[in-house]
This record gives C-alpha cells, sequence and structure tokens, in this order.
C-alpha cells in the first residue's frame, strides 16, 4: 500500500495529507500528491466512441485533457452536474486526467492510525480501487489507490484495441 | 521618358522601402536618446536619400516630396545649424509615420497620396529655422481641428442612433465611424468582427454597428463592417488599434458631426436616453506628456548587440510564403501516413519491409525538422516595432520607461510569429499603463522615477519562453482572490488551497478586473482572456508572477517545435471539427432529391462517382437516428467528401466554418487508442476541436 508513507523517522507515526471528496453520498480521499489542481467544469467537448466514462476533453491552460466521470467509472450510477461539481486533475507518471466529483472538500491530514483495511462487507466492484478506510470522527471515508484507478484503465484499453 | 512596367518591381519597392522605414524609426529613437549624435543622423540621412530615390523612380511623388522635406532638416542638424530637441524629434516622427501610412495607402489600391500637408508644413517651417507651431504630444490636439478625417453627418443614421450620437457629442465626446476591412480570405470573420468590437470598447463606447450585432454573431457579414464609436481619446490611436487586430486589411475613420444640433437638444431631453455607462464608459485618458524643450531622461542602454549581429551575419534568402505553405502541407500529410506505413509494415511481417520503412522514418525525422526550421523566423520582426510603440504610449500616459528588450534572434514558426504579436502588445501596454506608476508615485515609494519593461525571449528545452516584465506597482494576490470569490469563480474553502500562481491565473478568466471600478482605457483584465485563449490556442500557455510594490511577470510558453495542420473546420451539433485539407477532394451542398438509397447506405452523385454519406451527427451519436436537424432552407446538406486512394467518403455536416492553419495537440496515452481522432487542438476562442482522421471512415 503505496499511499501513506509507512516507513516513518524513528518509528513516528507519519501523516499524508488527502484531498477528500464526495461521490453520491460517500466521501472519498485521495493522496493530494497526485492532486495537481483542482477546477470547475467548464465546458467539456465530447469525444466520439471513447468508453461511457469519458465525458469528453477540456482546454486547461494550453492542455488537452481527458474527463472521467469518476461515478461512472468507479461502477456508481451517474450523478447530476450541480454548482459544487468539480474536476480533480491528476498526475500519475505522464498521465494526466480530469477526474469528475460531485463536490471537493478541504485538504487534511490523516496520521496512519486512522486507517483500517476495507472491511469485508464492503467489498462491491468498487473495493478493487480502494486502498483502505479511514474514519473521520462519525465518517468513514473511502481512500482511492489511484494507481489501481488508471493501471486498470490501461489494462482495458489494450483489450480493447485487440 | 520610357513607360517602363514597374508593376513587377512594385513587391520589391514595397519591402525595402519598409525595412528603410524602419530603419528611419530605430535612428530617431537613437537621436532621440543621444541627440548629439551625428553618426546616426548620417544613417537617417541615407535610409530618406534611398527611400526618396526609389519613390521617384517608381512615380511616387508624394513620398519623394515628403522624403526630401524629411533630408532637408537632417541636413540642417548634420550641418550644425540646428539642435536636436523633442520638437524636432516629434516631427520627424510624424513624417515617418505619414511615409508609412503612404506606402500603406500603396499596398491597398497603389497610390501614395493621402493628406499631408500638415507634416510637411512642419517640415518646412523647421527648414526654415522656425520652431513648428503648436506641436503637442497628445495627438488629440492635431485632430480638433477635425479636417484630417472626412466627415460624416450623424442624420445618416437611424433616429435612435442619431440620438445617442448627439447626447455623446453634447457630453463632449468624440464620435467617429470606423469602416473596417477583413482580408478577403479571412476566416472565423465574426471572432474577428468581435475582437475589432472589443478592441474599440477599450477606448470607449460603441454606439451602433452595422450589420447589427446579431448579424455579426450569426456571421451574416462580408469582410467590411463599420462601428460607430464614442471616445475621448485621440481617433488615430483608436484606428491604429482596430488596425493591429490581425486579419484586418484596413480601417477608415470619419468623424461624425451633427449639424443643427441647437433645435434638436430639447428633442433629445424628451425621448433621448443617455449612452449606457457601463464597465468601460468613455473616460478621457490621462495625457500628460513631459514639457516641451527637454528631453526624457534616458539611461543609455544597448539591447542586446550581439543578438543584432547574429542575425547581420546570416545570409537571407526571399522565399514565396504560398510555397512553403504548400511545402509544410504536403509533409504534414506525409507524417500521417508515415505512421500508418509502420503499422502495416509492422503487421505484415516483412523484414526487408521493416527495414526500408524504419529508413524512411528516420529520414523522415530530418526532413521535419528542416522543414519546420525553414518556417521559423525570428522574434526581431515583431519585437522591432516595440520600442517606438512603447515610447509613444509611456509619452501619452505621462510614464517614464527604460525599454529593454533581450534575445529577439529567438526563432519562432511563421504561424506563431504572425500571431503572438497581439497579446505582447496588449502586455505591454498593460505593463505601462497598469504597472509602472507615476514618476511621482515611484519617487514616494522610494523607487527611481524611471520605469523598467522588459521583454525577453529564450528558447529552453523544446518550448521557447517570451517574458514580459515591469518594476512596476505589482498585482496583489488578495485582491485577485477576492474579486474571483465575489464572481464566483472559487469558493473561500478552496480559495486556501491555492498556490500563488493558481490565484494569478483568475486574471485570465473575463470579467476579472482588479482596477477599482474608476471606469478605465485599458483596464487589466479586460481582454487578459483574449490574450491567454490566442496563446493556447499556438500551443502554448501564459502564467503571472507578481510582487506587490515589485512588480510583475507575465511569462508565455511556447513549443519550439509545432504539428500545423492547414484543415477545414466543419460544426457538428455545436462541436467544432477539423479535417485535413489533404485528405478534402470538395465540399459541397446536397439537395435531398440528389441522395440516393444503394444498398441500404445513402448515397449522392458526384462527377460520376457514386460517393457514400456518413452522417457524422449520427455517426458520433450527437444525434439520435430518426431525430433530423431543422434542414437549410432549401432543405441541402452539406457535405465533405474526402478520399483514400481510390476511395471517396462524404461526410455529412451542420455548417462550414473555413479553412485554418492548427496546431495538433496529442489526445494523450488516454484517447490516443480511438481511431476516428488523431489529435486535438484548441481555436482561438478557446474551445477544443478534434482532428478527425480521415483514415478511420474507410474501414472495411
Amino acid at each position: 500500500m503505496e499511499l501513506l508513507r509507512m516507513e516513518g523517522k524513528e518509528g513516528r507515526e507519519r501523516e499524508s495529507k488527502f484531498v477528500f471528496f464526495r461521490l453520491g453520498s460517500e466521501m472519498y480521499g485521495v493522496d493530494v500528491r497526485y492532486v495537481r489542481s483542482i477546477e470547475r467544469l467548464g465546458a467539456a467537448t465530447r469525444v466520439p466512441h471513447a468508453p461511457p466514462y469519458v465525458r469528453g476533453v477540456m482546454n486547461l491552460r494550453g492542455s488537452v485533457i481527458p474527463l472521467v466521470d469518476l461515478r461512472l467509472r468507479l461502477g456508481l450510477p451517474a450523478g447530476e452536474t450541480s454548482e459544487r461539481t468539480r474536476v480533480l486533475i491528476v498526475n500519475l507518471g505522464d498521465k494526466e486526467i480530469g477526474y469528475i466529483v460531485d463536490e471537493a472538500n478541504d485538504v487534511r491530514d490523516l496520521t496512519e492510525a486512522s486507517v483500517e483495511p476495507t472491511p469485508e462487507v464492503a467489498k462491491t466492484e468498487r473495493a478493487r480501487y480502494l486502498a483502505g478506510v479511514a474514519r473521520i470522527g462519525e465518517e468513514l471515508v473511502l481512500l482511492l489507490d489511484l494507481t489501481r484507478v488508471l493501471n486498470e484503465e490501461e489494462t482495458q484499453e489494450l483489450e480493447e484495441m485487440r | 521618358m520610357d513607360d517602363f512596367d514597374l508593376s513587377q518591381y512594385l513587391a520589391l519597392f514595397l519591402e525595402e522601402s519598409r525595412e528603410n522605414l524602419d530603419a528611419l524609426n530605430e535612428g530617431l529613437l537613437r537621436l532621440e536618446r543621444e541627440p548629439e549624435n551625428l553618426g546616426v543622423v548620417a544613417d537617417l540621412f541615407r535610409a530618406a536619400h534611398t527611400l526618396k530615390g526609389m519613390a521617384a523612380t517608381m512615380g511616387f511623388e508624394a513620398i519623394a516630396a515628403l522624403t526630401h522635406e524629411l533630408e532637408d532638416v537632417l541636413d540642417l542638424v548634420r550641418s550644425g545649424r540646428r539642435t536636436v530637441d523633442s520638437a524636432l524629434v516629434d516631427v520627424l516622427f510624424r513624417a515617418v509615420d505619414t511615409l508609412g501610412a503612404m506606402l500603406d495607402a500603396v499596398t491597398r489600391e497603389g497610390k501614395d497620396d493621402i493628406p499631408h500637408a500638415d507634416v510637411l508644413g512642419e517640415l518646412r517651417l523647421l527648414r526654415e529655422g522656425k520652431d513648428p507651431a503648436a506641436t503637442s504630444s497628445s495627438l488629440a490636439e492635431e485632430d480638433s481641428s477635425g479636417s484630417e478625417f472626412p466627415e460624416v453627418p450623424a442624420s445618416s443614421y437611424p433616429p435612435y442612433v442619431q440620438v445617442v450620437v448627439r447626447e455623446a457629442l453634447r457630453k463632449g465626446y468624440g464620435v467617429y465611424r470606423l469602416d473596417v476591412e477583413l482580408v478577403p480570405d479571412a476566416l472565423l470573420k465574426s471572432a474577428r468582427a468581435f475582437l475589432v468590437y472589443r478592441t474599440a470598447e477599450e477606448y470607449g463606447e460603441v454606439l451602433h454597428t452595422d450589420p447589427p450585432v446579431e448579424d455579426i454573431e450569426e456571421e451574416r457579414m462580408e469582410t467590411a463592417f463599420s462601428l460607430l464609436v464614442a471616445t475621448s481619446a485621440p481617433p488615430e490611436e483608436l484606428r491604429r488599434s482596430v488596425a493591429n487586430v490581425s486579419e484586418v486589411a484596413s480601417v477608415v475613420i470619419s468623424r461624425v458631426i451633427a449639424e443643427g444640433a441647437q433645435e434638436d437638444d430639447a428633442s433629445i431631453r424628451k425621448d433621448g436616453r443617455a449612452p449606457e455607462t457601463g464597465g468601460s464608459g468613455p473616460t478621457s485618458p490621462e495625457v500628460s506628456g513631459t514639457p516641451q524643450g527637454s528631453l526624457p531622461e534616458r539611461k543609455e542602454r544597448r539591447p542586446s548587440s550581439e543578438g543584432r549581429e547574429k542575425l547581420a551575419q546570416r545570409r537571407i534568402l526571399r522565399v514565396d510564403a504560398e510555397r512553403l505553405d504548400k511545402l509544410m502541407n504536403l509533409f504534414s500529410e506525409l507524417v500521417i501516413d508515415r505512421g500508418r506505413l509502420e503499422l502495416l509494415s509492422r503487421e505484415s511481417g516483412n523484414v526487408e519491409l521493416q527495414e526500408v520503412v524504419e529508413h524512411m522514418y528516420r529520414v523522415m525525422g530530418e526532413l521535419q525538422m528542416l522543414v519546420l526550421g525553414i518556417r521559423m523566423v525570428p522574434l526581431e520582426q515583431i519585437f522591432h516595432r516595440f520600442p517606438r510603440m512603447v515610447r509613444d504610449l509611456a509619452r501619452d500616459l505621462g510614464k517614464e520607461v527604460e525599454f529593454v528588450t533581450r534575445g529577439e534572434e529567438t526563432e519562432l514558426d511563421r504561424t506563431v510569429i504572425d500571431e503572438i504579436g497581439d497579446p505582447l502588445v496588449h502586455l505591454l501596454r498593460n505593463a505601462i499603463d497598469h504597472g509602472i506608476e507615476t514618476p511621482e508615485e515611484r519617487r514616494a515609494a522610494g523607487k527611481p522615477p524611471v520605469g523598467r519593461i522588459e521583454l525577453v525571449a529564450y528558447p529552453s528545452g523544446s518550448h521557447v519562453y517570451i517574458e514580459v516584465q515591469d518594476d512596476g506597482r505589482g498585482i496583489s494576490r488578495e485582491k485577485v482572490l477576492r474579486k474571483a470569490i465575489a464572481r464566483g469563480f472559487v469558493r473561500p474553502e478552496e480559495a486556501e488551497a491555492l498556490d500563488e500562481e493558481a490565484v494569478y491565473q483568475f486574471l485570465f478568466y473575463p470579467g476579472l478586473s482588479t482596477k477599482d471600478d474608476v471606469s478605465d482605457v485599458s483596464g487589466r483584465g479586460v481582454g487578459l482572456d483574449a490574450v491567454k485563449n490566442k496563446i493556447e490556442s499556438l500551443g502554448g500557455n501564459v502564467s503571472v508572477f507578481s510582487r506587490e510594490g515589485r512588480g510583475t511577470l507575465f511569462r508565455i510558453q511556447l513549443p519550439l517545435t509545432l504539428s500545423i495542420l492547414t484543415t477545414m473546420l466543419v460544426g457538428v451539433e455545436g462541436e467544432t471539427y477539423a479535417i485535413p485539407v489533404g485528405a478534402i477532394v470538395e465540399s459541397l451542398r446536397v439537395r435531398p432529391e440528389e441522395v440516393r438509397i444503394v444498398g441500404g447506405q445513402p448515397v449522392v452523385l458526384v462527377r460520376d462517382r457514386l460517393v457514400p454519406l456518413v452522417d457524422l451527427a449520427q455517426h458520433f451519436r450527437l444525434r439520435s437516428i430518426g431525430e433530423s436537424r431543422t434542414p437549410d432552407e432549401e432543405g441541402e446538406r452539406l457535405v465533405v467528401v474526402i478520399r483514400r486512394g481510390e476511395r471517396f467518403v462524404g461526410l455529412v455536416v451542420d455548417r462550414f466554418f473555413g479553412q485554418q492553419e492548427v496546431v495538433l495537440k496529442p489526445l494523450g496515452s488516454y484517447l490516443a487508442h480511438i481511431p476516428t481522432f488523431s489529435g486535438a487542438t484548441i481555436l482561438g476562442d478557446g474551445q477544443i476541436a478534434l482532428i478527425l482522421e480521415p483514415a478511420a471512415f474507410f474501414a472495411h
């Protein structure tokens, strides 16, 4: 699990910053390292023949960035765009992708201790993409492992190309 | 005298004359800084003399006569009978400007006779040893007599326009008609007209347009249109700014006058309405020139003499630009085919074939660098007109500015050079207007009274950077953030997570102006979004760094090697797509009765060929089968016929937008596997257009 930097100096608990966002009624978190920026959802140019979860492409300061509806990507039903809808611009290696989320909230620290492994009960299609679950007070935050979300997409692409 | 056919020499004459004019401009700038330098005077004399000779040979009497007077004045200086002072330099600059206008007239109409009696008069006064009367750094004074521009009566407009015009005149504004002509092959005319409109709005208020705004938006227009503008700025400045918008061929300005104003006053009060004072209502710009007779203090600085040397050492070849365009286009087609060939050769398993293709690949790579290299042009081409512009503007606004350029030998593709001028002009104007403080403000802040603006270009990696930097008052990060939050561009909680650069990006959002709501003529925030859009359509981006009280830096990043494709832009269901022209055979309108069904497939007969039709709206699932678009009046469909070898396909679209050179941007590894598109491009308005891969429509 490469999400949280587990090796601390002198065995101290390491903290990592997470961006929290909402999909539907659920709260998710993603390591802020990968998030380049959070943008509003502007005009998206549709891309015909793209997978259904690709909403289109957008112009971000001169770069053409694909927009992925994260709900659809994770197997959730589609949502409605609102004033609070945001796009997380994610950078992984040389890939830049914009993930559409229902609401982007704050950036917070998470200590190692508050993270638990994904409970068995919650093993749904989504669970593949989770690196764990964190408890913030009353709320349960699902921590996304972006490398899995992205890598899955790569394998899928290769399959489609055959 | 022999009747030579001189027309073949016209192009050469114009080109060399402009070079001489440039030399005159640069020489005058130097003379202003070094009034004692007789070497510069000799250079100026030479340039004027050459210009006179060529003009006389070509039969352009007016140019020859004006240049002759110019020579005479320069001779006075050369022989010590007259010293160089600010009044003299101003007159000389005006003479050079008039010569430029004459060359423009020759380019347009083949004649050089434009009104220039006043400049001629001033030169004569100087020659006779008198001081030119009533010279001032404010161009507005020149035009107060009104004799420079043709006059148009307000009564030639519909009554409701007349009312507004008279009201504006009564309030002391000048009202002018701008007749704008775009270049004949201008595409996206409505976008150009819009830019012209916006430029005019920076000076005051646009009272009326012909054709009406709705028609312009719908592109129901030819290449000519006119605007009625109320402003208190010097009309020549307004005309120049509009003329500087790209793809504008010419701008003619006339003054609108109201006859019988007295009697109509009563009726105005009854049913008239005051011109709306929106965000950019007409205001008089700050005009406070330096006192007459003294030259502004300038520190002596040589802008990159090494750069100039490098330029001089190259051997220059004149090449027909059209030929280069064809070369580039053919090459782009070759590049696309190369990709497919490589794929096919790999699949074929034929080793010899693969080797040949590999070699071809390498050769083409080199060829590509060379072809792109031929199109590269040094930035000096656009930088060279800036010192004059900065000087004029600084004087008009009462600022003292030291302007330094570096790296003008840096090269960029020809298309980029053509387009990067406007954004740079805008940034420079901003720096002078809003960045640099007045000398008093600067002294009060403990800064030297002369502000400094640097325009620097340099290559780095696969990019070229152009920076505009000033040591002025800087931009307040807090103010920008506050405005951004107030406009709803960002929520307060989100604002905390933004880094400095991200905050300044809000400056490029339309509608954000950090100047406290005093109406301003060229407000920062007005037009910065156009700057950003233009730069992005060239494949680049722009960022801002600033320190309050210390200064501001705008950094433009442009790609060094470009894949430029000439495409035809089409509209389908509100989206714009680009089709490489190499694949296009023709575009036509098809009437419903011409469409037949053969084997279940709609086809149309084009020159004895049956061409199958593909409705892009349905093919792209932008519109469902059965749902029909509102057909043209005659029910015509627009079709672009593309070709692959001996096979043809007709793509049915909603609109034709015309031809455009675009910068090819990759779709990214994420979407690269979609065969229908070879990439994307960012259009001049910031929108994305996907580039079609013609081969995808010929799959079995």
